[in-house]
């Protein structure tokens, strides 16, 4: 069930809410952690059973590792530490990487994330193990952010999960959260991405430079407002149940650097390696080489959590040299123009997103010698003008796209959003949701169009 | 009461939600009915939405009549909106024909939105709700809504075959126009392989009933000088990637036989005519014609065809010199056609027999693209798409190949 879906939005969440606003307040997480399974086990009835395990062992682990709150950090928490995380990631390779299951348990590589954080700042101490099986399963499994993010740290909704207040003005706000996600993903992501399927379905060996051009860019953008939509969904129904989910997004189109575009792209990721990988390796404390040896190592790894394919170990070196590059030289020489910064962004970015996308390895190699053709010929029966007849029919989604990847659109209803002007943006935009919606639903008199 | 009043859209969404909902739930067994939803996924509102998006508003007039005016207009023949228009050179063999006074409706606003534009909307099934068991439900629904249609279909059959071929008849043009399946049936089955003396009756005379059936011969890509395309996107991505710049391509994405004379998707000195305007300003010696796809799912197979025939036959009467190739449908690949209750090959081979029936080897020829491109077990072959229905584009040159051995002297 994804959230763009009126099973879920229409369905699942009403009937949800309505338990979960009546239930008494004790209650609360026990619905959320009920309704978590259900939501899991629509769309994974499979490998619920796997989630709930993870549950049970971290819990398990958590509370054997401490007894006694002034207990020291010893033998015995690091054999701990290290059988729950060997159980974590040993699932985790099992499925995504050994080639030994066939499909890859939902959200598996996002809870698999946020539980060995919790587990690890049980070990160091900066929480104390969860006491309760319910709090931590809620905690785990909360339906807004089990499948696709953000990843939260325990500690962040710690305090929210023993008492968070409910009421109805956060419920409106929520609300218009998830609206505005939905919009992001089915008024922008969905429709531009149709751009990039029909280069796919023309084949990259004949499109025209300035059409591969464009191509880049709507997946980028498809790519921008479909994750960055569903993490603010996840962060409005969050809101609705009286949490606070952590921002994931915050404009990266809008960056000057690759080192900046990756802090303002999939935050809670990004901290993850951060906090658990690169500063435990000593981060850039321990000079030049040694910071570089830790950014190859966070990269390949964040590389491989993206995907097990060959090209994802491209697209993660690619970024590792131009983070490099930046940090030896080139950093100081963009911050010396405004502009210069932008262009180099919105020009190496679109193409490590191709590598991102492009998953045949032969196919890639077409695919750059088409933004550039003067490094080999590949074409065939090209169609010169391609571009032309695209442009005519996509503009408005690259101008909507540009427009909502600065900061501006968010500046300016921030302004209005207590005034009339800000409802109506809103309500204007949930009609334009729920017509994109009902038109591309699974419906045998609409998806024709061949 | 006053903190409720500030949730402002909150307050949006449960009025709309429940306005919406009761005109769609009222409007189900009629306005709707065509729009297959289960209640148990869906809301009641989301065929209301769909109207909107067809041109059927929650207050349009005689809602229930909607789909059957469709189908009808085109069973009516002359009669009805998509009749023929008299165009001067074409009417001085024929008794004066109907005036078109009743303005064909311009759908042209609706295809013409940006949507309509967008393409290959594939991605929707993975991208919304993919894991809406209502692919099932569609079947059923359609199924239903094809029965419905065919009580009424069989009637109004007869009567086309009264009223609407007769009134060519009177014209002059003999027993051919009208195509009895029958009679063609026999003349397609050879087709193909049946080796007619080549002579023809010197030019193609609609007039001249007798004339023997031609053959295929190999041509050049001269041939297409004098050649018009007509179809959906299959043709316009023959068009954008067959590199045969010197023929005439009248081609949209996600045209069907249903909206073809309606609307205007033809590109003449840079402006937008109708599919009529475009062939009574221009005499072609070769009419392709390849339609079919997007009417899958849509109304029965005998109105597709009643819709497909009517269309030949107007073809003919615009364009009386051309030879006119219908052309099969292309199937789809196995994955897609083993997974799609409605676009699939089984449906695709069904209606490509009834269009073979048209043909009588005269004027009007049928050929099958699907001999040069499907495997053995008459799927689409893989490694020709990426999407499943369309052949990438550097594999169009295959179709041009094919084209070339099927000329008509």
């Amino acid at each position: 069930m994804v959230f763009s879906s009126f099973e879920f939005l229409f369905r699942f969440l009403p009937v949800f809410l309505f338990f979960y606003y009546t239930a008494p307040k004790n209650w609360k997480n026990f619905i959320l952690f009920a309704g978590s399974i259900v939501f899991y086990t629509a769309g994974e009835a499979e490998y619920v059973l796997l989630l709930f395990v993870c549950v049970l062992v971290n819990y398990l682990f958590g509370r054997f590792m401490y007894v006694n709150i002034d207990e020291g950090r010893g033998v015995k928490q690091t054999v701990l530490l290290t059988l729950a995380l060997c159980y974590d990631f040993g699932v985790l390779f099992y499925f995504k990487y050994s080639g030994l299951a066939g499909r890859l348990p939902l959200g598996i590589s996002f809870y698999t994330f946020q539980i060995a954080a919790y587990i690890i700042d049980v070990y160091r101490g900066k929480v104390p193990a969860e006491k309760s099986f319910i709090r931590l399963g809620t905690y785990l499994t909360m339906f807004p952010q089990l499948i696709a993010g953000p990843i939260i740290n325990y500690l962040t909704v710690r305090v929210s999960l023993k008492n968070r207040a409910v009421t109805l003005a956060q419920f409106e706000e929520g609300l218009r959260t998830l609206i505005l996600g939905l919009g992001a993903k089915v008024i922008i992501a969905d429709r531009i991405g149709l751009l990039w399927n029909n280069i796919q379905s023309i084949g990259f060996e004949s499109i025209s430079p300035q059409l591969a051009w464009m191509g880049a860019f709507a997946y980028s953008l498809e790519l921008y407002f479909d994750f960055a939509g569903y993490s603010m969904m996840a962060m409005g129904l969050g809101r609705m149940l009286g949490f606070e989910i952590p921002v994931n997004f915050r404009h990266p189109y809008a960056s000057r650097s690759v080192s900046e575009f990756w802090r303002r792209w999939h935050i809670t990721l990004g901290k993850w390696f951060r906090e658990y990988v690169y500063i435990p390796l000593g981060g850039n404390r321990r000079g030049k080489g040694r910071t570089f040896i830790n950014l190859a190592v966070v990269w390949s790894l964040t590389a491989l959590w993206h995907g097990a394919d060959c090209n994802f170990l491209i697209w993660g070196a690619s970024l590792l040299v131009l983070l490099g590059l930046e940090k030896l030289f080139l950093l100081r020489f963009l911050e010396k123009s405004r502009i210069l910064g932008h262009v180099y962004l919105l020009f190496v970015v679109p193409l490590t997103w191709v590598a991102f996308a492009v998953t045949d390895i032969g196919q890639l190699g077409v695919y750059f010698t088409r933004l550039f053709p003067f490094f080999g010929e590949t074409a065939a029966m090209v169609n010169r003008l391609d571009y032309v007849k695209y442009m005519n029919s996509y503009w408005p989604l690259f101008l909507l796209g540009a427009v909502f990847s600065t900061p501006y659109p968010v500046r300016i209803y921030e302004a209005v959003k207590k005034k009339w002007a800000g409802t109506i943006a809103v309500a204007l935009i949930l009609v334009l949701d729920l017509y994109y919606l009902a038109i591309s639903t699974n419906n045998p008199f609409m998806y024709f169009n061949f | 009461m006053k903190k409720l009043l500030r949730c402002r859209v909150t307050l949006f969404l449960l009025f709309g939600w429940v306005a919406l909902s009761v005109a769609g739930y009222l409007g189900k067994d009629s306005r709707y009915k065509n729009y297959t939803m289960d209640a148990r996924y869906t809301p009641y509102f989301v065929p209301v939405l769909q109207g909107i998006h067809d041109g059927i508003f929650p207050w349009s007039s005689e809602p229930s009549e909607f789909w059957e005016q469709w189908e009808q207009r085109w069973q009516k023949g002359p009669e009805g909106s998509g009749g023929f228009v008299a165009g001067t050179e074409l009417s001085e063999d024929r008794e004066t024909s109907v005036a078109q006074g009743n303005g064909t409706p311009s759908s042209g606003a609706d295809a013409g939105s940006l949507d309509g534009n967008t393409g290959i909307p594939d991605t929707t099934e993975s991208a919304g709700a993919g894991d809406m068991p209502a692919g099932g439900n569609g079947t059923s629904g359609t199924a239903a809504s094809g029965e419905d249609a065919g009580e009424t279909l069989p009637r109004q059959n007869e009567a086309d075959g009264e009223t609407g071929i007769p009134s060519d008849g009177a014209g002059g043009q003999g027993g051919e126009a009208g195509l009895p399946a029958g009679e063609n049936g026999g003349g397609t089955g050879g087709n193909a392989s049946e080796g007619a003396p080549e002579d023809g009756s010197g030019e193609t005379q609609p007039t001249a009933g007798e004339a023997a059936p031609k053959s295929f011969t190999d041509v050049d890509e001269s041939y297409f000088d004098d050649a018009v395309f007509i179809g959906d996107s299959r043709t316009v991505g023959l068009h954008d990637y067959s590199g045969l710049d010197n023929a005439t391509f009248y081609a949209s994405v996600g045209l069907s036989v249903y909206d073809m004379w309606t609307d205007a998707f033809c590109e003449v000195d840079g402006k937008k005519i109708t599919l009529e305007e475009a062939l009574l300003a221009r005499q072609f010696k070769k009419v392709y014609f390849q339609i079919g796809i997007n009417e899958m799912g849509r109304g029965t197979v005998d109105g597709f065809i009643t819709a497909y025939s009517q269309s030949v036959q107007k073809l003919k009467e615009l364009q009386p010199d051309a030879v006119i190739y219908v052309q099969a449908i292309m199937r789809v690949a196995k994955e897609k056609s083993d997974s799609d209750p409605i676009f699939n090959n089984k449906g695709i081979n069904e209606r490509n027999a009834r269009i073979a029936q048209l043909a009588d080897s005269r004027t009007v020829f049928y050929i099958d693209v699907n001999e040069v491109v499907c495997d053995p077990e008459g799927n689409l072959r893989d490694e020709l798409t990426f999407d499943n229905l369309h052949l990438l584009g550097s594999k169009y040159d295959i179709w041009v190949s094919f084209l070339k051995t099927k000329g008509i002297l």
